[in-house]
């Protein structure tokens, strides 16, 4: 008990340091742009009131959730596809490369320049900014499955399918995985700026009026809650990793 | 591989891409998806003007300063939390959280206090190649040799000695994909600025040609920023395997 507590305090004495700080310093001095974190706490309270913002924050969520299913989904039924043919991997593995050095974010304004900046437009850049990574590090981690392996899947007679399901993708998981983690930071980074340009929804779209019209410190409490969401969608991943892919922690010896 | 069959090996992706891209320019063509030709003919013009070759130096010069300021924070803040087992336990939760933040959300409030210029999209890349890169210091000092470490405390190392001698060295094959990814991240970075902010540069010409729905100059400059971004993924690689040839491969 006396150790948990002293744990716990190593963990949290920092960011309370800071913030205590904050508190001090903000409201001593009349720096304008960084509100003291009781007034944020406040303004908090009354900004979720607002209708619109509650929808924002809900469609933002929804924006992100299903950009990312589509997008990972994509990813890896190609890369478990283009990775497990060798002339296939040849053949896309330079193009995907490309495709991934375009920095997400402007892969947006094509989008928008196509389809314009609607709901199903900013999922479709979520998707697009999700597919890329993800496709790659599932054909590379699928591509160098243990030749081993491979052998005695022949050995056993498997079929392309099964030795793709049985062998191939559980030897993968731990690099798929960390590709899909990956993909997900992006994400997020996607959808907040695919709502900053111009949608008028979203917390994105929150964010960018508030500094807008000079709500400086309604845009704290946006940027907290996208920072919120952004920690809340790790944790998620996280828990549901070891949920889903439980195989693969129990082989490393994570807990 | 042999020239011919590296040769052919191109020639059949090259050919592969132009017929994806047409084949996507025939299903999208009502929302005015250009023909590959279209695309070639903007490019050959754009480079031709000297105003692209100012935005592109403008964008490598954020990247590189936005890059190089994040590397020393990064290696002075790491070397300060990872040689103590006791702030990197009271820095982890803190460096977590700042890694999940969107960076782009901190914009609007660089915007609000400081404007849109380059200096904005410098801080922001900084900041971006900090918190991506103090990770891989902090990882490389907590994998140093325990063996190395005491043998370095018997021999009384001073400590700066230790630091150059021993945790840097031992960090160095981890530094070398940190910095790789940090490079990526810094040109992504002030690219982003351009776009949402209008900082200087090849994304604030991106999102301009969008807006005046120039769909041929908007591929234009994405076909600019993807050749950019190979170029400083394989100048990195290859920075790696040369400068790091000599580390201990386990």
């Amino acid at each position: 008990m006396k150790n948990r507590l002293i744990s716990f305090l190593k963990f949290t004495w920092f960011p309370v340091l800071v913030v205590t700080a904050w508190q001090f310093v903000s409201s001593n001095a009349a720096n304008p742009f960084f509100p003291a974190p009781t007034k944020i706490y406040a303004a908090t309270k009354y900004v979720f009131t607002a209708q619109w913002v509650t929808q924002s924050l809900a469609t933002s969520l929804y924006t992100i959730f299903a950009g990312y299913l589509i997008g990972s989904l994509l990813g890896l039924v190609f890369g478990s596809i283009f990775g497990s043919n060798n002339l296939l991997r040849e053949i896309f593995t330079p193009i995907t490369n490309f495709m991934r050095s375009i920095p997400s974010p402007a892969k947006i304004p094509v989008i928008i320049a196509l389809f314009g900046i609607g709901l199903s437009s900013r999922i479709t850049t979520v998707a697009i900014a999700v597919l890329f990574p993800v496709l790659l590090t599932t054909m590379r981690a699928i591509a160098t499955t243990d030749s081993h392996l491979l052998d005695y899947s022949k050995i056993l007679k498997f079929g392309y399918f099964r030795s793709l399901i049985q062998v191939r993708i559980p030897a993968a998981t731990g690099e798929i995985l960390a590709g899909l983690q990956v993909a997900l930071q992006i994400a997020v980074l996607v959808m907040v700026v695919s709502e900053m340009l111009g949608s008028g929804k979203g917390l994105g779209a929150f964010v960018i009026r508030a500094q807008a019209t000079y709500m400086i410190t309604d845009m704290w409490v946006g940027i907290l809650t996208i920072g919120v969401v952004g920690l809340i969608l790790t944790e998620g991943f996280g828990f549901l990793e070891r949920k889903l892919a439980p195989w693969y922690f129990s082989s490393k010896g994570i807990k | 591989m042999n020239l011919v069959s590296k040769l052919s090996k191109y020639l059949a992706i090259g050919l592969l891409s132009f017929l994806i891209w047409e084949a996507a320019a025939l299903v999208v063509r009502g929302a005015g998806f250009p023909h590959s030709w279209n695309v070639a003919e903007e490019i050959t013009s754009l480079v031709k003007t000297s105003s692209f070759w100012a935005d592109f130096a403008a964008t490598i010069w954020i990247s590189t300063s936005g890059f190089l300021l994040g590397i020393l924070v990064a290696l002075l803040l790491g070397l300060l939390i990872g040689l103590n087992k006791n702030i990197e336990i009271s820095a982890r939760g803190t460096l977590n959280f700042i890694r999940v933040i969107p960076s782009v959300v901190l914009l609007p409030l660089l915007i609000a206090s400081i404007g849109s210029s380059a200096r904005t999209a410098v801080i922001l890349s900084a900041f971006v190649v900090a918190s991506t890169f103090i990770t891989y210091v902090i990882r490389g000092i907590a994998d140093t040799e325990k063996q190395l470490i005491d043998t370095s405390r018997l021999i009384r190392l001073p400590q700066y000695a230790q630091i150059f001698f021993l945790y840097l060295p031992s960090t160095i094959s981890l530094l070398g994909t940190g910095m790789r990814l940090s490079a990526s991240r810094a040109f992504g970075t002030a690219v982003t600025a351009g776009i949402v902010a209008g900082t200087p540069g090849l994304g604030a010409r991106l999102y301009m040609a969008q807006a005046n729905s120039d769909v041929n100059r908007v591929f234009a400059y994405v076909f600019a920023m993807g050749f950019t971004g190979v170029v400083i993924y394989s100048l990195f690689t290859r920075l790696e395997n040369r400068l790091f040839k000599w580390k201990i491969s386990v």
